[in-house]
C-alpha cells in the first residue's frame, strides 16, 4: 500500500494548500542584486547568492496514462475528476534554488537531483522538465496553487530537456522514430506546423505561460523566457533567464525592492511524468527581489 | 460521472461528462464480407491527412487481418484482460465498461500506452488462418469455416460516449454538436497522451514533431459539403456506406444507416462491451465461428449473419440497399428501392445513384448470323 498524504479529491487539497500556503513560514528566496553581466554561460554570477533548499513532494495522478480529467472553472466537476495524489512514499528530488539580478536581467538557477536523464519525447518516451510559477501580479497575497484561478492568473516559465538536447544537436530524428529518415514529407506539413509549432523556435529550450486554473495553460505570444540547462553527476541544473521588465501583461511582475511569489514543478521522464505528474513545492515560495544598488 | 445510456449494452452507464446527442451523428457501415484487404482505404487518408514529418507511422485508417493482425499490436486484448471479460444477458452487459473498470481505482478510463513497437507492424499476421492448415485436396463447402482469417478495417469511431474526450484534462478533445466528429483541438493539446492511452481502440497518435496528438479528421471539410470521407469514397470494394445514424427508438426506415444497424440489425458496434459507444458499424464475416465474432461485436452475430444469410436475397428492399454501398461520392441520407433499382439521394433529396440490383446483361451467341462469323470467348 502506497502512504497517501491527502484525499483523492481535490478539494481536499484545495482547502489543504489554502491552509498551507496562509500558515507558510517558508525563508524566503532573495533575488540576489550583483553588478555583473548577466548571461547563460556566466557561472560566476552565482556566487554571491544563497542557495536556498526547496522541499518538493510527488504528486501521482491516479488517472496517470490511463486517465486524468481536471476540466477548467467548473468546481462540480473538478470534484468528480480530479484524482491529485499527495504520495508521500515515492522519493521526491532533493532541489536548491539561487537567484541573482543586475537591474535588468533576472537569473535563475535550479538544481535538482534525477538518477535519470531523460531527453526524448516521442511515441512512447517522456522527458525532463522543470518549471516555475509566479503570481503574474507581485502583490502581498498569492494567487491559487493550483495553477492560479479566474482573475488571478499565474505565469509558468517550463525548460525541456527534450528541446536542450535538440539545441545542442543530440537528439536525433532516427532515435525517436526508427527508419524514418528520408521518407518524403508531404507540401501540407508546413502549413499544419506553420499554424502550430512544435516550439516556438527552432531554438527554444523553454515555454512561457499564462493560466488562470487547471486545464487552462495557454502558450504566450511572446516568449522573453530563455533557460539552459545541463546534466551532470545524477543532477540536472537550468538556468532561466528574463529581462527583469515583463514583456506583457501576462508575465510575472519582478520588481526590485519588492516581494512576490514562486512555486516550483519537476517532471521525471522515467516515470512518464506529464501534467498532473511531477514533484512540487506544493505551497508559494516567498521571492524578495533586492533593490538595485 | 454522470449516468448516461448505452444502447449498445442495453443499460446505463457511468461516463464523465453529460453526453447529449449532437444533432446528427456521423456514422457508417461496413460490410467486413466485401473487404479485400488492398489497402487503398489506408492509402487515401495517408496521402490526404498524414504525410508530415512526426506522421510517418500514423494510419488513421487502418486495415488488420483478424485475429492475429493489431494496429498497434494487440491492441484490443490487452484491453479486454484489463477489463477482465463480461457476460451478456439477453442483450445486455454485465461486465464492466472501461469507464467503470477504472472507477473501481479513482481513475476515469481503463487504458494503456502503446509502446513505439507495438505501432510498427500495422501488417502483422496478414492473411495469416486461424484453426490449422491448409491440407492438399482440402474443400471447404460450409459455413462456417474450419479455417479462417478476415480483414477489419478500421478508423476513429466517432463516439457517442469518447473515452478520448472522457481523458483529456485539458479539453482539448471535443465532439463537435452539429455532426458528432470527435477532434483535437492542436491549439489546445499539449502532448499529455490522455487520450492514445484512453481511446479503447487506439485512434488518437502522438505527433513527436509537434509534440501534440492528433486523430481521424472525419474528413470534415469533404463532411461539412455532404461528401463521403477519403476512406469511404475510395474503398475498391464497396465495402462502406456513410451517414448519419438516429437513436434506436427514432430510427428512419429510409435512412440507409438506420435501416442496417436498428431495423435490420444486420451491422454491429466493434467491441461495444469498452461503452463508448463507437458508430462504425460491421456486418460481421459469415465465414467465421461465432464465439469470436461475439466477443469482437457483440450478442447480435448469430441474428446478424441469420439476416446476411438466409434474408438478404428474399429482400429486395435489404438487397438493393447493399448495393448501393460505394456507389456515389456523396453521402446518401436516404434510400428507395424501385423496380429492382435502388436509388440513393443526398440531403437535399437530390438523386445522387442508381443502381440495378440486378445488372443488365445481355448473351451473344458465338455465331454472328449478320456478319456471318462466329466470336471467340476470352475468358
Ligand atoms: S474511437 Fe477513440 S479517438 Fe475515436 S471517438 Fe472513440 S474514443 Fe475517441
Ligand atoms: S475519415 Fe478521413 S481522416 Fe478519418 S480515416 Fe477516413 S480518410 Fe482518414
Ligand atoms: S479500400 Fe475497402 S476493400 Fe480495400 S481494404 Fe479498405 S475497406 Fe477493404
Amino acid at each position: 500500500m502506497r502512504k497517501v498524504l491527502a484525499a483523492a479529491v481535490v478539494v481536499t487539497c484545495l482547502v489543504m494548500l489554502s491552509a498551507l500556503s496562509s500558515a507558510a513560514m517558508l525563508e524566503p528566496v532573495t533575488i540576489k542584486y550583483v553588478n555583473k553581466p548577466i548571461t547563460a554561460d556566466n557561472a560566476d554570477i552565482f556566487n554571491s547568492a544563497k542557495a536556498q533548499s526547496v522541499g518538493l513532494i510527488s504528486v501521482s495522478q491516479s488517472n496517470h496514462l490511463g486517465s486524468g480529467a481536471v476540466p477548467a472553472g467548473d468546481t462540480k466537476k473538478l470534484q468528480t475528476n480530479a484524482r491529485y495524489i499527495f504520495d508521500l512514499s515515492a522519493e521526491a528530488p532533493a532541489m536548491t534554488v539561487k537567484a541573482v539580478h543586475n537591474g535588468k536581467t533576472v537569473a535563475i538557477q535550479v538544481t535538482w537531483t534525477d538518477k535519470t536523464e531523460n531527453v526524448e519525447t516521442a511515441i512512447d518516451s517522456f522527458r525532463d522538465s522543470v518549471a516555475l510559477m509566479f503570481p503574474t501580479a507581485a502583490s502581498e497575497f498569492n494567487p491559487s496553487p493550483l495553477m492560479g484561478s479566474k482573475g488571478e492568473p499565474v505565469n509558468i516559465w517550463q525548460w525541456r530537456a527534450d528541446w536542450q538536447a535538440e539545441k545542442e544537436g543530440r537528439r536525433h530524428l532516427e532515435a525517436r522514430q526508427p527508419q524514418t529518415e528520408g521518407i518524403h514529407v508531404g507540401y501540407s506539413d508546413a502549413i499544419m506546423k506553420g499554424e502550430f509549432p512544435g516550439k516556438p523556435s527552432a531554438e527554444s529550450t523553454t515555454l512561457d505561460y499564462v493560466a488562470e486554473g487547471y486545464g487552462t495553460i495557454t502558450r504566450l505570444k511572446e516568449q522573453p523566457v530563455k533557460a539552459s540547462g545541463h546534466y551532470k553527476d545524477g543532477k540536472w541544473t537550468v538556468v532561466f533567464l528574463r529581462d527583469i521588465n515583463r514583456a506583457s501583461g501576462s508575465d510575472a511582475e519582478l520588481l526590485p525592492g519588492k516581494n512576490t511569489f514562486m512555486n516550483v514543478a519537476v517532471w521525471n521522464g522515467q516515470n512518464r511524468d506529464v501534467n498532473g505528474s511531477k514533484a512540487i513545492s506544493t505551497v508559494w515560495i516567498p521571492l524578495h527581489i533586492e533593490a538595485a544598488k | 460521472m454522470i449516468d448516461v445510456f448505452n444502447w449498445q449494452i442495453n443499460r446505463k452507464m457511468k461516463y464523465t461528462y453529460e453526453s447529449p446527442a449532437p444533432q446528427k451523428q456521423f456514422a457508417a457501415v461496413f460490410d467486413i464480407n466485401k473487404c479485400i484487404g488492398c489497402q487503398t482505404c489506408t492509402i487515401t487518408c495517408k496521402t490526404s491527412w498524414t504525410t508530415g514529418r512526426g506522421q510517418e507511422y500514423m494510419f488513421w485508417n487502418n486495415v488488420e487481418s483478424k485475429p492475429y493482425g493489431g494496429y498497434p499490436l494487440y491492441w484490443d486484448f490487452k484491453l479486454l484482460e484489463k477489463i477482465g471479460g463480461g457476460k451478456w444477458n439477453a442483450g445486455t452487459y454485465e461486465g464492466k465498461t472501461i469507464f467503470e473498470k477504472a472507477a473501481e481505482e479513482n481513475k476515469n478510463v481503463e487504458g494503456f500506452l502503446p509502446d513505439l513497437e507495438d505501432w510498427s507492424y500495422p501488417n502483422m499476421g496478414e492473411d495469416e488462418i486461424y484453426g490449422g492448415s491448409v491440407n492438399k485436396g482440402m474443400h471447404i463447402n460450409s459455413l462456417p469455416h474450419p479455417i479462417w482469417f478476415y480483414y477489419l478495417p478500421r478508423l476513429c469511431n466517432h463516439c457517442s460516449h469518447p473515452a478520448c474526450v472522457a481523458n483529456c484534462p485539458r479539453q482539448a478533445v471535443y465532439k463537435r454538436p452539429e455532426d458528432g466528429i470527435v477532434l483535437i483541438d492542436q491549439s489546445r493539446c499539449q502532448g499529455y497522451r490522455q487520450c492514445v492511452a484512453g481511446c479503447p481502440y487506439k485512434k488518437p497518435m502522438f505527433n513527436a514533431t509537434t509534440y501534440r496528438s492528433e486523430k481521424c479528421v472525419a474528413c470534415y471539410p469533404k463532411v461539412e459539403q455532404g461528401l463521403h470521407t477519403q476512406c469511404m469514397e475510395h474503398c475498391i470494394g464497396k465495402i462502406r456506406m456513410q451517414g448519419w445514424i438516429s437513436p434506436p427508438d427514432a430510427p428512419k426506415a429510409d435512412n440507409p444507416i438506420d435501416y442496417l444497424v436498428h431495423v435490420k440489425k444486420l451491422a454491429l458496434p466493434l467491441y461495444p462491451q469498452f461503452g463508448t459507444q463507437p458508430n462504425i458499424y460491421y456486418i460481421p464475416p459469415i465465414h467465421v465461428p461465432t464465439p469470436y465474432l461475439k466477443q469482437m461485436f457483440g450478442p447480435g452475430v448469430e441474428q446478424a449473419i441469420k439476416v446476411y444469410k438466409e434474408e438478404v436475397h428474399n429482400d429486395p428492399i435489404l438487397k438493393g440497399l447493399l448495393v448501393l454501398f460505394g456507389s456515389a461520392p456523396e453521402i446518401m441520407t436516404k434510400f428507395d428501392v424501385k423496380n429492382d433499382v435502388a436509388l440513393g439521394y443526398d440531403s437535399k433529396g437530390t438523386l445522387v445513384a442508381q443502381a440495378p440490383i440486378t445488372e443488365p446483361n445481355v448473351v451473344r451467341e458465338s455465331y454472328d448470323k449478320a456478319r456471318d462469323a462466329y466470336r471467340l470467348d476470352t475468358p
